[in-house]
């Protein structure tokens, strides 16, 4: 039988649901990071891997959701749906700005324009002081439902109704639009897809599955810091789709949980742990150019994108 | 007969050269418009215009549909394709990293604009299989379309790109040198496809290099040289026109 997208993230997310029954609160929380940043990375792939645009600036997305969640329950005294909410709104406003602004270019010009609108939201958490805390960042934002065992299963039930969202999308006439944008934009358009639009449509659609992780991430870490707006992070982002493939649905998602223990690990047995992910990337690209999950399902038989 | 697509007095500069200088010209219903020329005659740059990648200095190009005349010109390539004129490329131009079916039912999913109007799988959308299978057929893909794009022979690849331009039901459709570096085989296939499309009822600007296949498929010939028009007529007019060998050999 082949491997199919919708089987593939059944499976991954009953493993994902019995875990907390064998891991500790520790690792159970680590997951919890892993399985935000793996949908993170699947939203970013949404534009990378089926539109065929580089992102450098997801981070702004993530920072975006985070901060303003946490900026709603802390200062705001908003509740966690409606800090959800508004946050969803703010990172929706700044995909429409951002995407309208650096679609203009595709290629290098346009990762390196996210690039400059993601540290430019840095910049702005750095010194607004009032509103972001500036470098110390917020503390003391509420966990919902408290215990982490019982929001990790939250994080859980949101991220996998994020991911059927985006796969339902991606298998619509849309998502097939996207995909022909990537392999052949001028023909996209010699066809009749009005293509700058439809790179905004991806780019809003990824920047908001993105957020929605990010948004999640501050109660379950209890506070934010600019280092999730930091460029490093929208690299990491970048990092975890390759090293789980970008070409297979789930594969970004296992890079986001693979990135999580390898940054744990790596950053327990040495102070060099970024040089080790260099490395790992590097010798990826090299030896396994679709992902690890990319590979895996090319030997099950399964059709890269 | 009726024009369907009408070009009137168009000019391209590029810097002080004229790609395109004073060209007009009439594309009837029911009819087969061949386009020859020598290289840089400005033949690819008018078909450019005419589909909107290039915009032209001064002119117009219209198409008349039955709502009446519409101006087509310096309008977007997506808007021009959705209004019909279709265009095969001369390098055929598909989407290589596609099957031939997910090729017609990505072209015949943006020229029906169902990409924000279904949340179906496109697997399984109304209408548009049934409709990639029949332009299949008529091109001689019908056995083709689990395969890749990009493992089709190029005269295959041209094949395609004519059925992807059908996928709009074209009211005019361009094609842009549909023999070049094929088989005298598959030249014969696509000189045989287009008789059977003007019998279909589709018009045609056919620009073209090799002149038997132009003569055999036009019912009229326009001679471009240097940007300008240089004898128009029925091809066996064109033909036997001395200025056309002038044009191709010198004096």
């Amino acid at each position: 039988m082949k491997p199919s997208d919708y089987w593939a993230l059944i499976l991954v997310f009953a493993l994902l649901a019995v875990a907390p029954t064998l891991a500790g609160p520790f690792y159970t929380r680590l997951l919890a990071t892993g399985i935000l940043y793996g949908t993170a990375a699947v939203g970013f792939n949404v534009l990378f891997g089926y539109t065929g645009l580089l992102s450098f600036g997801h981070a702004m997305f993530w920072g975006a959701g985070a901060y303003t969640v946490a900026i709603g329950m802390v200062k705001m005294g908003l509740s966690f749906p409606a800090s959800l909410a508004l946050s969803f709104l703010v990172v929706g406003v700044i995909a429409l700005v951002t995407g309208f602004l650096s679609l203009r270019h595709t290629r290098i010009y346009f990762a390196m324009l996210t690039l400059a609108f993601g540290q430019l939201l840095y910049a702005i958490a750095l010194k607004w002081r009032s509103m972001t805390g500036a470098d110390e960042g917020i503390y003391g934002v509420p966990r919902p439902l408290g215990d982490v065992v019982l929001y990790y299963y939250l994080v859980l039930a949101v991220s996998l109704a994020v991911l059927l969202a985006l796969l339902r999308v991606l298998k619509s006439p849309l998502g097939l639009a996207f995909r022909s944008i990537r392999d052949n934009p001028f023909r996209a358009e010699v066809v009749g897809y009005p293509v700058n639009r439809l790179r905004l449509l991806s780019y809003t659609i990824s920047g908001l599955a993105t957020g929605v992780a990010g948004s999640l991430y501050a109660p379950l870490q209890t506070s934010v810091n600019p280092e999730s707006l930091y460029w490093t992070f929208s690299a990491a982002i970048v990092f975890m789709a390759i090293l789980g493939g970008s070409r297979v649905f789930i594969g970004p998602f296992i890079g986001g949980l693979l990135y999580v223990f390898i940054q744990d690990t790596a950053m327990g047995a040495t102070e060099y742990w970024l040089l080790a992910t260099g490395v790992t990337l590097g010798a990826l690209i090299l030896l396994l150019p679709e992902g690890i999950v990319g590979y895996i399902w090319r030997r099950l038989g399964g059709r890269l994108e | 007969m009726r024009p369907v697509l009408v070009v009137e007095d168009v000019r391209k500069y590029y810097g002080r050269v004229a790609a395109v200088d004073g060209v007009s010209l009439t594309v009837e219903e029911e009819s087969v418009v061949g386009l020859i020329g020598p290289n840089g005659a400005g033949k690819t740059t008018l078909l450019d215009i005419i589909s909107g990648v290039v915009k032209p200095d001064t002119g117009r190009v219209k198409l008349a549909t039955e709502e009446g005349e519409i101006d087509l010109t310096g309008r977007p390539i997506s808007y021009i394709t959705r209004m019909g004129v279709s265009r095969a490329f001369q390098i055929p131009n598909v989407f290589s990293g596609l099957t031939v079916l997910d090729n017609l039912r990505t072209a015949l999913v943006a020229s029906r604009r169902l990409y924000t109007r279904s949340t179906r799988s496109y697997e399984s959308l109304p209408g548009v299989d049934e409709e990639a299978h029949r332009l299949a057929s008529l091109v001689g893909l019908g056995d083709r379309m689990e395969v890749p794009a990009s493992s089709l022979s190029h005269g295959e690849r041209k094949l395609l790109d004519i059925a992807m331009a059908l996928t709009t039901k074209p009211r005019v459709l361009l094609l842009d040198e549909p023999t070049a570096g094929l088989s005298a085989v598959e030249k014969g296939r696509i000189v045989e496809l287009i008789r059977d499309l003007r019998g279909r009822g589709i018009p045609m600007l056919v620009v073209e290099h090799d002149l038997d296949v132009v003569f055999s498929v036009s019912d009229r010939v326009v001679a471009m040289h240097e940007g300008k028009v240089l004898v128009e007529g029925r091809p066996e007019e064109v033909r036997s026109d001395p200025r056309l060998r002038v044009a191709y050999f010198g004096e």
